[in-house]
């Protein structure tokens, strides 16, 4: 065995890797034009395909659907009790409009409502749990009209990501399209609407932690302590004054500061231009004296 | 999140009650399934499962990737610690993982059975087993499948080459890493590395020296490291994270500098940035 002998190999597989047979609905929710390519829509591919590697409670189904004269193949989909689910790794700002169109095509191909659900979710910074979101099947009407004149047509009908990533942008006369967003209008909307719940509902979420514990226990001062820590990083914040108390180092009052460095959170006293270091939340959750909890003021409320 | 496991154990009890009352399998699943869907939330369920999959460790036992990343990780599953794994974790090695499955379907659809899936390689030393899975055993050489987004480290590069190299030494046969390159998420080449046997003797060699440490009562003994401690798991109870992060620790490790500057050629020539 030569390493030409694996060249080969490595180059049948890049072919293999690199496009399909049928017109793919994964592949059509970033570009219809991309409809056969098998490598922009890869690592959502994948995903599906190893997933019931490590989760076998749920029963996988394939589809191949046949829409006027088109073949079109859908990605693998999960069946866990009455729900049919489109598995996602991770949600990004960036990907979710692609998501959500993809979803919306395969539910109105099989006319039944599916879950687009994430594993988990990274909209600034931090990953966390992810969500799901159910997708109706009457949202993808309009959409598989498009999709069908655009293959047909060899028009763009549909594109989510940016002509900058695409793998054909060289050769495509449609590149000029750069990052704008083709879908029909009233897809766009829906869209919208489901981005905006998403984030607002996520930020009212984070408003709420930021209400100082009404009865003052290690455990609900340990995990305000840790909400504020959570929020200043969304925020990019590295300093957060939280309250006022005697510093068990010195003895003197201070400013109790939550203290983002790096990947640690710790809390320190403020007396004037001195600071005494207590340590991690953690660590110094026993050691922490409050007398009141300070208004966090967000960095908006300064303008 | 351990209410997690707690949780199936109590649906399992009621599925067996159930099953014994007289009710359908298909009608209880219906329920089990929504329940999870529900209560434990389908993301946890998936958490769980990956976590548990991610290290098996046992004395005696040591797995080669996570030897190479740091010695000091199997010492540390070995006196009972375990690391704190959060989504990031989770999500970054099934990233690793991933692409793989397609991979080895289609090189099986090539090849039919000549190459097989869960192949393991050990080397035994004073009843110490270093083990260790490549991805595919063709016959005559191993297939390991690895995947670069973007760009790379040269640390990263040195931990897939002295992986690989242990099974070819331990295999005695040439180990062949197909390296899946990825820019914006989308596959734009395959590279493939020639792996000799001889470039797994400096790990054969580290792990014969931990061992004598670790039986000599040194279970901390910091002998082989490639991974930067602000990307390891154990890296808030380290006793060694005062060191400097991302240094290189490998016995004989110059001797593999050329076979290194190798690899950075040929997966540079493919359009990655070899950073570090």
């Amino acid at each position: 065995m030569s390493l030409e002998e694996i060249t080969d190999l490595a180059n049948y597989l890049l072919n293999r890797l690199q496009s399909k047979d049928e017109h793919f609905v994964t592949s059509i929710a970033k570009c219809s034009l991309l409809s056969t390519r098998r490598d922009v829509s890869i690592m959502d591919e994948a995903y599906a395909e190893y997933l019931p590697r490590v989760l076998t409670v749920c029963g996988t189904e394939r589809h191949v659907v046949r829409l006027e004269d088109l073949t079109i193949e859908l990605p693998r989909l999960f069946k866990c009790g009455d729900s049919l689910i489109l598995p996602k790794l991770m949600m990004l700002k960036e990907n979710i409009r692609s998501h959500i169109v993809e979803a919306m095509l395969i539910a109105a191909l099989l006319n039944t409502e599916v879950q687009l659900h994430y594993l988990s979710k990274s909209i600034n910074g931090d990953i966390e749990e992810g969500v799901s979101i159910p997708i109706k099947p009457e949202w993808g009407k309009e959409l598989l009209n498009a999709v069908v004149n655009s293959l047909r047509n060899k028009e763009v009908g549909i594109k989510t990501i940016s002509c900058e990533v695409c793998p054909l942008r060289d050769v495509c006369p449609y590149s000029s399209l750069g990052s704008n967003v083709v879908l029909p209008g009233d897809v766009l909307k829906i869209i919208n609407d489901i981005e905006n719940a998403l984030f607002t509902q996520q930020a009212t979420g984070k408003e709420n932690e930021l209400e100082p514990p009404s009865q003052l226990t290690r455990e609900s001062l340990r995990n305000y302590l840790k909400n504020v820590a959570r929020w200043a990083r969304l925020q990019g914040r590295t300093w957060v004054s939280v309250a006022v108390g005697k510093c068990p180092i010195c003895g003197r009052e201070g400013t109790l500061v939550v203290r983002i460095v790096g990947n640690e959170d710790k809390v320190l006293y403020r007396h004037g231009s001195s600071t005494c270091t207590i340590g991690l939340i953690d660590d110094a959750i026993d050691k922490i004296n409050i007398s009141r909890f300070l208004r966090i003021v967000r960095s908006d409320e300064h303008k | 999140m351990s209410q997690g496991p707690e949780t199936l154990k109590n649906v399992i009890e009621e599925i067996t009650k159930l099953v014994r009352e007289g009710y359908s399998l298909t009608s209880i699943m219906k329920e089990v399934t929504e329940a999870i869907n529900k209560d434990v939330g389908l993301s946890k369920v998936i958490f769980n499962e990956i976590k548990d999959s991610m290290v098996k460790i046992s004395p005696g036992n040591v797995p080669v990737g996570l030897f190479t990343q740091c010695s000091l990780i199997p010492s540390y599953y070995l006196t009972g610690k375990n690391p704190s794994i959060d989504w990031g974790d989770i999500t970054m090695h099934l990233l690793g993982k991933m692409i793989h499955s397609l991979a080895v379907a289609e090189v099986k659809s090539r090849f039919g059975n000549r190459c097989i899936e869960g192949v393991e390689v050990m080397y035994t030393y004073n009843s110490w087993t270093m083990r260790g899975k490549p991805d595919l055993d063709c016959g005559k050489y191993y297939l390991e499948f690895k995947t670069i987004m973007g760009r790379v480290t040269k640390t990263r590069l040195l931990h897939d080459l002295i992986q690989a190299g242990f099974y070819s030494a331990a295999g005695n046969k040439n180990t062949y890493v197909l390296y899946m390159i990825l820019t914006d998420g989308i596959l734009r080449n395959i590279v493939p590395i020639e792996v000799i046997p001889e470039v797994g003797y400096p790990v054969i060699y580290a792990f014969k020296l931990w061992v004598k440490a670790v039986e000599g009562g040194d279970i901390g003994a910091l002998i082989a490291k490639t991974t930067s401690c602000k990307v390891c798991r154990f890296r808030d109870i380290c006793i060694m994270r005062t060191r400097n992060p991302h240094e290189v620790i490998l016995p004989g490790r110059e001797l593999l500098d050329d076979y290194l500057n190798y690899v950075k050629h040929e997966v540079s020539k493919a359009g990655v940035k070899v950073i570090g």
